[in-house]
């Protein structure tokens, strides 16, 4: 499962760098990734990408796993169409609008991202959610995985056994859930949460200088990437 | 809010000491005509540590649900009477209300961490209260420093250890420095460390004049610590001397066990046809032995050797890896290093779907290993006939919710359904793990007649827990782990 | 200002669905890894906890409450994807909105059906988009896109019914009140 093993990579240099001007920036890539049209200024914009993924530690299994990906698309791209640069093209292209939003998001910590999303006024119960879901998603893996021990103590290995998946698996791990829910409601109102009360946000997100910094090099790369797709 | 009779507290000045006031609290649950929780009185004044104790089903979790507005709220159900504090009636309020005055630790602490960081924690509660973010991040560190979690600040919550999270949960709830706190058997799970750091904590906070009400059943643990205790059964409160203060086990409960649904009929009456029988070993069969059997880096276990129709009691204070060593036994864990042989065959490192053919597990949940929509189909699961079902729950005395589902059964009810579902699979050994978690003394009652007749019969019981009364009642073979 | 009709237990249940459907994704994921089939084969799966959440809060705007953190959750992945969702539950809650809410059972059926569905309709032609080139004119063929919403569809309604007998466990043993 490549996500799940990105997502234990380290924070970089960028983990500083405003959650909401990196979000911004993800969309904005992706954004000229879409309007480009030329090989070079597709092979800054991707090189860029690539530096900035160089900062994370990924493991072996999720980097081969994308290149094994790129190039079954590169291969199959330029089998289907008969030229060879539109399908590097094409790859290039793929890995710019796959790449931005990623890697921005694997140097921003779960509590950033969150407070990010506050700070553009989204509606509470999103930020909620998310606060719910990245914190009791591990603990739900862990009742799944408690279940299908549970299943081979009984001696069904699930594995090779799908059609005890519903019964042996789905069944209980709902009710499990349910059973989560209506506590976790009563915990966050032991924690004085509500969802229609106001609430003050204990490290608002501010511009810093390292910002402004960040703004310039990303200014000076999408300069070259325009120069070369419009002015060259 | 109504206005609070002072005349039941007697003075204002009295009225403003009494940090909580229970007045004629009854409350009955949701589909029940009986009173779960009949007329309860109790007081707490600031600077006291009182324990509430009872048996599991006595509706100790129920009245502290009531106090902190849980129930009805949460659970529905009848409430009638008042709770109040320093003059104020609380009966309406809500739990977010009432978590201003009281800070609540329930049974599940998982349940109220919900960042993933431990700074980010402490400042989550804060925040829900609006407060300002200079106040808020001064409230947060004094709170980590008094709880001593600033090396951990920067910690993810999945770092922390049982003990730990606890830790962080109490300076959460006491950043606001309410009047009261409430635990909910705090102690269940923690190891000697995380023990000795609850209880100085909970020392200190009532050093500093916080109010404590706690639920336990480790009272072993906090006799000395407490100033006063009441005690439940039966729905009724009553205060009771601190030094009366003991744990519920098996043989304290024996002489009183009831059958609520026949009458008074105690189970070992009932107990006269002979369930299925583990397969045929022969007397005195050496059927499970180890050696040297570790896992994760830690020292290897105590060597087992044990014949069939024995009765093995694995003992050791929380952390000490008693559940570890069944998760050993049964597959579910590869050992690092030693061997483990069922029956006379190796089977170190054999997959836990074959070892699952001579060895059941009942785990310490049962919400994991109940599966079919009907009491009686989650034993007939076992490839066991109709009668032979029937049997099981008559001797389990679940026959009565034979067609009613499982989740919809008490906590000893489902744990016996456990029992009963994989005892029917006729497996030659059988682990429990904590055999006494979440029992009531009936439930009990009737899990250790069945487990009496399966070693009767042949089979191997080996089981754990941490509270040694069990072992009057089933007299084990006790191997310490500690 | 205007009360939500959702409460703080409304949006805890909708995101334990969206646990849920994650969950599932991951377990699917990797068995199935071409994209689009993938949806078609977690279908069943994502079916189960969308009904659940449907017959738990039965309003209008439940898919909305499960999928739009889902859309958010996956836009680290590609802003492209949390935009195709919020579309795809847009297009859901506007055809169930016609005829009421998630009480009635052929609603959740018609939600889950058209959720999938469009899901396809809506995805094929966004990918083609992102992806271009010479993929663009295949993933937009008409027998594609049918082909697969319809499968999509189908497996959706097989979630539909799984969940509807979750359903119904979950009220024989007094965990959800929902209504047929």
């Amino acid at each position: 499962m490549p996500i799940a093993k990105l997502s234990r990579t380290s924070l970089s240099g960028l983990a500083p760098i405003n959650p909401v001007l990196k979000i911004g920036l993800s969309v904005g890539l992706m954004v000229v990734a879409l309007c480009l049209q030329k090989l070079p200024a597709m092979a800054v914009l991707v090189g860029g990408l690539l530096l900035l993924t160089a900062q994370l530690r990924i493991r072996l299994v999720g980097l081969l796993y994308g290149v094994l990906t790129l190039t079954i698309f590169a291969l199959s791209s330029a089998w289907l169409s008969g030229d060879w640069p539109k399908a590097v093209f094409s790859t290039l292209r793929l890995l710019a609008i796959v790449l931005p939003a990623p890697v921005l998001a694997l140097t921003t910590p779960p509590s950033a991202l969150i407070r990010a999303l506050q700070a553009l006024r989204l509606p509470s119960f999103l930020t909620l959610s998310l606060m719910i879901i990245w914190r009791f998603f591990p603990l739900i893996q862990q009742e799944l995985q408690r279940i299908w021990e549970a299943n081979q103590l009984r001696g069904i290995d699930l594995s090779r056994q799908p059609r005890q998946w519903f019964s042996g698996l789905m069944v209980p791990l709902v009710f499990q859930m349910v059973t989560y829910a209506d506590e976790v409601t009563v915990g966050l109102q032991t924690r004085g949460y509500d969802p229609e009360a106001p609430r003050s946000c204990s490290q608002p997100l501010r511009w810093q200088h390292i910002d402004t910094l960040f703004c310039g090099v990303v200014a000076l790369w999408l300069g070259v990437v325009g120069y070369l797709e419009w002015v060259r | 809010m109504t206005g609070w009779n002072t005349a039941i507290t007697g003075s204002v000045e009295d009225a403003s000491e009494t940090v909580l006031e229970v007045v004629d609290l009854s409350f009955t649950h949701v589909g029940q005509t009986a009173l779960t929780l009949k007329t309860v009185n109790l007081t707490l004044q600031a600077g006291e540590l009182v324990v509430l104790s009872g048996a599991t089903g006595s509706g100790k979790s129920t009245l502290l649900n009531c106090i902190t507005g849980i129930a009805p709220e949460h659970t529905g159900g009848k409430l009638s009477g008042q709770i109040g504090s320093r003059g104020q009636d609380l009966t309406a309020w809500s739990v977010r209300q009432r978590s201003q005055l009281m800070g609540m630790m329930l049974q599940n602490v998982e349940t109220q961490l919900f960042t993933d960081q431990v700074w980010e924690e402490v400042v989550f509660g804060l925040e829900n209260w609006n407060l300002p973010p200079g106040e808020i991040q001064a409230l947060a560190q004094t709170a980590l420093t008094e709880f001593d979690l600033v090396e951990q600040q920067a910690w993810t919550i999945r770092q922390l250890s049982a003990g730990q999270k606890q830790r962080l949960l109490l300076a959460c709830l006491l950043t606001r420095q309410p009047d009261l706190l409430l635990l909910d058997e705090p102690f269940a799970f923690l190891d000697a460390a995380g023990v000795q750091h609850l209880l100085e904590c909970l020392q200190k906070q009532v050093q500093q004049g916080q109010a404590v009400l706690l639920i336990e059943h480790r009272l072993e643990l906090v006799r000395g610590l407490c100033d006063r205790a009441y005690r439940i059964e039966a729905g009724e409160v009553r205060p009771i001397a601190v030094s009366a203060l003991k744990s519920f086990t098996p043989a304290t409960v024996e002489a009183t066990a009831q059958n609520p649904f026949t009458g008074t009929v105690r189970a070992t009456e009932t107990a006269s046809k002979p369930l299925h029988p583990p397969p045929e070993t022969s007397p005195g069969r050496l059927v499970l032995q180890t050696h040297q059997l570790s896992w994760g880096g830690y020292p290897p276990f105590p060597d087992l050797q044990v014949e069939n129709g024995d009765t093995v009691l694995l003992q050791g204070d929380n952390g000490c890896g008693k559940t570890t060593l069944l998760r050993l036994l049964s597959g579910l864990l590869k050992p690092a290093t030693g061997q483990l042989k069922i029956l006379g065959q190796d089977v170190t490192g054999q997959n836990v779907v074959q070892i699952a053919r001579t060895v059941g597990f009942v785990l310490q949940n049962p919400n994991h290993q109940l599966f079919a929509d009907s009491v009686e189909a989650e034993i007939q699961q076992s490839k066991v006939a109709p009668a032979q079902a029937r049997q099981w729950l008559e001797q389990l005395n679940l026959s009565h919710c034979a067609d009613r589902h499982p989740q919809a059964l008490s906590q000893g009810q489902k744990r016996r359904l456990a029992l009963g579902a994989v005892l029917a699979r006729q497996p030659q050994i059988c682990l429990l793990d904590e055999i006494m978690v979440g029992q009531d003394p009936t439930s009990l009652e009737w899990m250790l007649n069945v487990l009496t007749t399966f070693t009767q019969q042949g089979g191997t019981l080996i089981f754990t827990s941490h509270d040694p009364g069990v072992a009057e009642r089933l007299q084990p073979r006790a191997t310490s782990l500690s | 200002m205007m009360k939500s009709p959702w409460s703080l237990r409304d949006y805890v249940f909708a995101a334990f669905m969206t646990i849920g459907m994650v969950a599932s994704i991951f377990v699917i994921g990797p068995l199935v890894p071409v994209p689009f089939l993938q949806l078609v084969a977690w279908a069943p799966f994502g079916g189960i906890f969308l009904t659940l959440g449907m017959a738990r809060l039965q309003r209008r705007g439940s898919v909305a409450l499960m999928i739009i953190p889902l859309a958010l959750l996956l836009a680290p992945l590609s802003p492209a994807i949390t935009l195709y969702l919020v579309l795809t539950v847009f297009v859901t809650e506007a055809v169930v909105y016609l005829r009421g809410n998630y009480r009635p059972k052929a609603n959740r059926l018609l939600g889950n059906v058209v959720f999938f569905a469009s899901a396809i309709a809506i995805g094929l032609p966004s990918a083609a988009l992102m992806v271009g080139g010479v993929f663009a004119e295949l993933l937009t063929k008409p027998w594609l896109i049918v082909g697969l919403a319809i499968a999509a569809a189908v497996t959706g309604a097989i979630g539909w019914w799984l969940g509807e007998k979750i359903v119904s466990q979950l009220r024989r043993a007094g965990k959800l009140d929902a209504d047929s």
